[in-house]
Order: structure tokens, then C-alpha cells, then sequence
């Protein structure tokens, strides 16, 4: 990339492009698909992506080359979210947390799925479903699902992104799933899947 | 505290291996995202074995399932045409 006047060529700027360029830009791909499954709208999504590397440039002295890149990436993109794009934009759409709430804490009695039969109502899950699923879920949970399991963070990187614990990071995770898991069956109770009793 | 459907991940529940219940939820986790130590790997399993009320072997079925289902089923999308264009013309020009 090349700056456009004289006012913009010093040899710092150069370095600090170079390094946005080789360093940063390559991660677009996996920014833009964090940034949309939090605001579930593309050009939502693709203003938060724009915001976050403007920032990222701004702030570029705080990055030290050859380090995690793509995890200071996400936490800037976590920040602006959290901080600031979503006060002035819409909320995504969610349920209800205090539905969510009451159904995970129900004291109903659940399916008792035994050995390799566990996994059985999942099988006929559609990724729509999967989609949904993780759509509807608060956004403190719908991130750290995102975190771990579609872009492979460890606990350590998450607890930096989300500047939280590592113990809340897996305790977290541990509600996020059986959240998700309770769609998901609730999905296969529709599809005619029935559950032991 | 958070209350779980199963019973051997009931807060008064004491389990057969002495690990109290956030610890057995974080374990599990840890099971789950291949992030547990050998000795943490043993400790559950033995658990799960030594518990005739452990439901955690299902459960981690389950969320290993999810974690694969997930994945595998939601693909990611691409980037907007354009997108990475913008940003570069934006950041050497005016930033």
C-alpha cells in the first residue's frame, strides 16, 4: 500500500502500514464473520469490521509485531461492540434472557439418553438450525461459543479478549452449551424426535 | 450458583472423586475443548466411572457433539467485495 501525499510517506507510517497490511488485514475474513454473528446484519456488520481496523490503526503502536494478532483484532472488535456500536444501534435479536433463564433453571426432569444413543437427536440437526440456535442466544454466551468453538481460541486468549477470568470463561462455556443443547433437543422434540423419560 | 439438569451436577451433590460442583462443570469443559491435563483426563474419568449418578459422560457427548456440529454446519461467510479496499484507501489516506 502506498499513502497518497508527502504528509503521510514517513518512514513510521510506512512500518505501521506495512505492518496493518501483513499483520492484520489477512484476519478480515474471520473479523467479519465475528462482527456478523454478533449483529446478525451485514452491513452492520461490516461497519463494525471498518470501525475496528480504523482503531486497530490508531492504536497500532500498542501492538508488538509477531504476536496474536487476530485475538487483539477481536478483543478491539469485542470492545467496539460492547462499548459503543451497540448503544447507538439497534440490539441484535435476541430472546428474551429471563425466558432463557427460567428454562435452564427448570427443575423438569430431563431426557435420559444413555451411552452412543447421547448424541442421537442431533443427528438430523440442519445447520439453520445450529445457526438459530446460536443466534438466540444472549450475546455474553452467543461470544464465547463463537470464541471457542468456531475460531479455536484457548481459555487463555478468550480470558484476554473478554477481560474476564479463565474460570468464568469455562464456566461460561458451560452454561452457553447447555443453552444450546436445550435448543437443539427442543428442535428435535419438533421434528419428531421423543426423548425417554 | 447455577442449577443443573442432572443430579450428580447438583450443588448438594458430593461427588465419589471430592470435585465440587464448578469445578466438575469446568473440568467438563475442559474435556470437552481438549484442554485438560493428563492427570485433570484421569480425575474425570475416574469420576464417571466411581459415581453410579454420573450423567457427565452424556453430557460431554453432547457438547462435543454441538462443538463439532457447529463447525461443521455454519459456514463461514466472505467478505464484502470491497470491504478490504475501503479500509486500506481509508487508512492511507486519512488516518
Amino acid at each position: 500500500m502506498s499513502s497518497k501525499s508527502d504528509q503521510y510517506t514517513t518512514p513510521e507510517r510506512v512500518k505501521n502500514i506495512q505492518i496493518f497490511d501483513e499483520e492484520l488485514l489477512p484476519h478480515a475474513t474471520a473479523i467479519y464473520n465475528f462482527a456478523f454473528r454478533l449483529v446478525l446484519d451485514e452491513d452492520e456488520a461490516k461497519d463494525l469490521v471498518q470501525e475496528t481496523y480504523f482503531k486497530a490503526f490508531k492504536f497500532i503502536k500498542s501492538f508488538q509485531e509477531g504476536t496474536n494478532a487476530k485475538a487483539w483484532l477481536y478483543r478491539i472488535l469485542k470492545n467496539n461492540f460492547i462499548n459503543d456500536y451497540r448503544k447507538r444501534s439497534k440490539e441484535p435479536s435476541k430472546i428474551d434472557y429471563q425466558d432463557v433463564e427460567s428454562i435452564y433453571n427448570s427443575d423438569e426432569v430431563e431426557e435420559t439418553f444413555t451411552g452412543s444413543i447421547a448424541v442421537y437427536p442431533f443427528k438430523e440437526t440442519i445447520g439453520d438450525e445450529v445457526s438459530n440456535a446460536l443466534n438466540a442466544l444472549p450475546i455474553e454466551f452467543r461470544i464465547v461459543i463463537i470464541l471457542c468453538d468456531l475460531e479455536e481460541f484457548t481459555y487463555e486468549e478468550m480470558a484476554k479478549i473478554l477481560d474476564i477470568p479463565i474460570g468464568t470463561v469455562r464456566s461460561r462455556l458451560h452454561r452457553a452449551r447447555n443453552l444450546l443443547r436445550k435448543k437443539l433437543l427442543s428442535y428435535a422434540q419438533t421434528k419428531g424426535f421423543k426423548s425417554e423419560k | 450458583m447455577d442449577q443443573d439438569i442432572y443430579s450428580c451436577n447438583e450443588d448438594s451433590y458430593e461427588c465419589p472423586q471430592g470435585i465440587n460442583l464448578d469445578d466438575r462443570k469446568e473440568l467438563l469443559q475442559k474435556i470437552v475443548d481438549g484442554q485438560a491435563t493428563k492427570d485433570e483426563e484421569k480425575h474425570f474419568y475416574q469420576s464417571m466411572e466411581s459415581c453410579d449418578r454420573c450423567q457427565c459422560r452424556n453430557l460431554c457427548e453432547q457438547h462435543l457433539e454441538i462443538k463439532s456440529m457447529l463447525k461443521e454446519k455454519l459456514n463461514p461467510k466472505p467478505v464484502p467485495k470491497g470491504l478490504i479496499d475501503e479500509i486500506k484507501s481509508k487508512i492511507s489516506g486519512t488516518i
